[in-house]
């Protein structure tokens, strides 16, 4: 049990990595990441909503869905749930903790529409997962999705001071940095997790 | 028609919405209205010379009472007087004296060659951590720019020769180039000060002359000649008192090096000097 969770958890992060290898939340991760500390931010709020997200769509599939034979509605269905949740993380946050919110209160609209919330949600439909593997998941996209922006962001900041050529300043520079992360984490492709936590 | 879809669908949905609705009301945080009022009174640069993150902060910083009214340099005389109104405190209604940066070098490239030509990353505070920076004087202005990138107003631009100038009309004193300068060499005074010091080099006056043309010996012939006292000399360079200074421009005319400047306009005339001579306003 802990075995499968920890596969799950660490291929979420390296292998199957939410931005560098499945693509998903690409825009988040190309806007926020100028500064290291922006991209924290960001990457603390979609770790918390991931984690939130996976435990309640799992919910809604399972409870409501799946005995009602609504299959079908379920990207309708986790779309409405996603944006509802958000809304009501931010509103607590706000009431509970001022200083947090000034701290990542501006990113959670951001993330309500990002795909990969959604995709982490219906791959964990996809993939057959009971509750608390879904929620692991979802969190483990989450530091997955941090790391990577993090990373991205470290990047970035130096190449603000670099001398790139001027047709790739900015944007153009930016695209074939995060191109090249993406081929560098190619390299934890194969790994067997399996094997490793004795599965 | 899937009923059961419309139905479980539109339950969900009024549902959700239901639960924000009361949400919404529960945990409502409070806001001034008075905070919407100062925030729309300010000029939303969010420059950050008052202190504060951007103009919102400060607006609430305000309401709180945790600010004066009169922080926003930006916002200048106008601002402080609307956010006095909507606070319901009594400010002065006269305007007060501008405060504008004054860059103290006047060692441009010209004045004071580079030891050794500098290739790196194209920025101030880089340049000074290799090796105490490509400039001859090691308190001087390096020219790279990182001042006049800092400016959120447009108010400062690079000369050819190698150093920042301060457009006087577009500068409010944010602070922002005091911040960027890695040796310290911008200062906030007032707009209508007479002279001011154009130099920062601590070197001894020997030193200075072999390196820069218009650098400051600490030789205190002005502070010798100055009626008021209002000028020291400590580690070899003059410091003018703004508070003492009667406007004379003596000091001006008598540095040798000419590190003084000296605004012609604000030169007061009929002053005495110390002999009780009257000095006149051509002073150049």
């Amino acid at each position: 049990m802990v075995a499968k969770l920890m596969v799950i958890f660490f291929s979420a992060i390296l292998i199957n990595n939410f931005v560098l290898t499945r693509f998903l939340g690409i825009c988040p991760f190309l806007g926020v990441s100028q500064q290291i500390e922006t991209a924290i931010g960001m990457g603390l709020a979609v770790v918390f909503v991931l984690t939130l997200a996976s435990a309640m769509t799992w919910v809604v599939q399972h409870l409501i869905l799946v005995p009602l034979g609504l299959g079908f509605l379920q990207t309708v269905a986790f779309i409405l749930v996603i944006a509802a949740l958000v809304q009501l993380v931010e509103m607590v946050i706000q009431k509970v903790s001022p200083t947090l919110y000034k701290a990542l209160g501006v990113y959670l609209p951001l993330i309500t529409t990002n795909c990969a919330v959604l995709g982490a949600a219906v791959l964990n439909i996809r993939e057959g997962y009971t509750l608390v593997e879904s929620t692991v998941h979802g969190a483990a996209a989450g530091v997955g999705f941090t790391m990577a922006i993090v990373l991205f962001a470290g990047i970035r900041e130096r190449l603000a001071y670099s001398p790139v050529p001027v047709s790739f300043k900015g944007f153009p520079i930016a695209l074939v940095t995060a191109g090249l992360l993406s081929i560098a984490f190619l390299g934890f492709a194969g790994f067997n997790l399996g094997k490793l936590f004795g599965m | 028609m899937n009923i059961a879809a419309v139905v479980s669908l539109g339950a969900m949905g009024l549902a959700f919405g239901a639960a924000l609705a009361i949400a919404a009301k529960k945990l409502a945080v409070e806001t001034d209205p008075r905070e919407g009022k100062v925030l729309e009174a300010l000029p939303g640069a969010n420059c950050g010379g008052c202190g504060y993150p951007g103009c919102a902060a400060y607006a609430a910083a305000v309401v709180s009472g945790a600010a004066g009214v009169d922080r926003c340099p930006a916002g200048g005389d106008a601002a402080r007087i609307r956010i006095a109104e909507i606070m319901g405190v009594s400010t002065d209604s006269a305007g007060r004296t501008r405060r504008i940066a004054f860059v103290k070098c006047l060692g441009d490239r010209e004045a004071c060659p580079e030891r050794f030509s500098y290739d790196g990353i194209q920025d101030c505070r880089a340049a000074n951590l290799v090796g105490g920076g490509h400039k001859s004087c090691r308190y001087g202005c390096l020219g790279l720019g990182t001042c006049v990138a800092a400016c959120l107003f447009d108010a400062m631009h690079m000369s050819d020769s190698g150093l920042p100038v301060v457009d006087r009309e577009k500068c409010v004193a944010c602070g922002k180039c005091v911040e960027a300068c890695p040796r310290g060499l911008i200062e906030l005074l007032d707009e209508d000060i007479a002279v001011y010091v154009a130099c920062s080099s601590k070197d001894k006056g020997a030193d200075v002359r072999k390196i820069c043309k218009v650098g400051c010996i600490g030789c205190g012939i002005c502070a010798k000649n100055c009626p008021a006292s209002a000028i020291t000399v400590t580690d070899f360079l003059a410091r003018i008192d703004q508070e003492k200074c009667t406007r004379c421009g003596i000091c001006a005319e008598k540095c040798p090096t000419k590190c003084i400047v000296l605004d012609a306009d604000q030169v007061r005339v009929g002053q005495a000097d110390s002999n009780g001579v009257a000095v006149s306003a051509d002073v150049q």
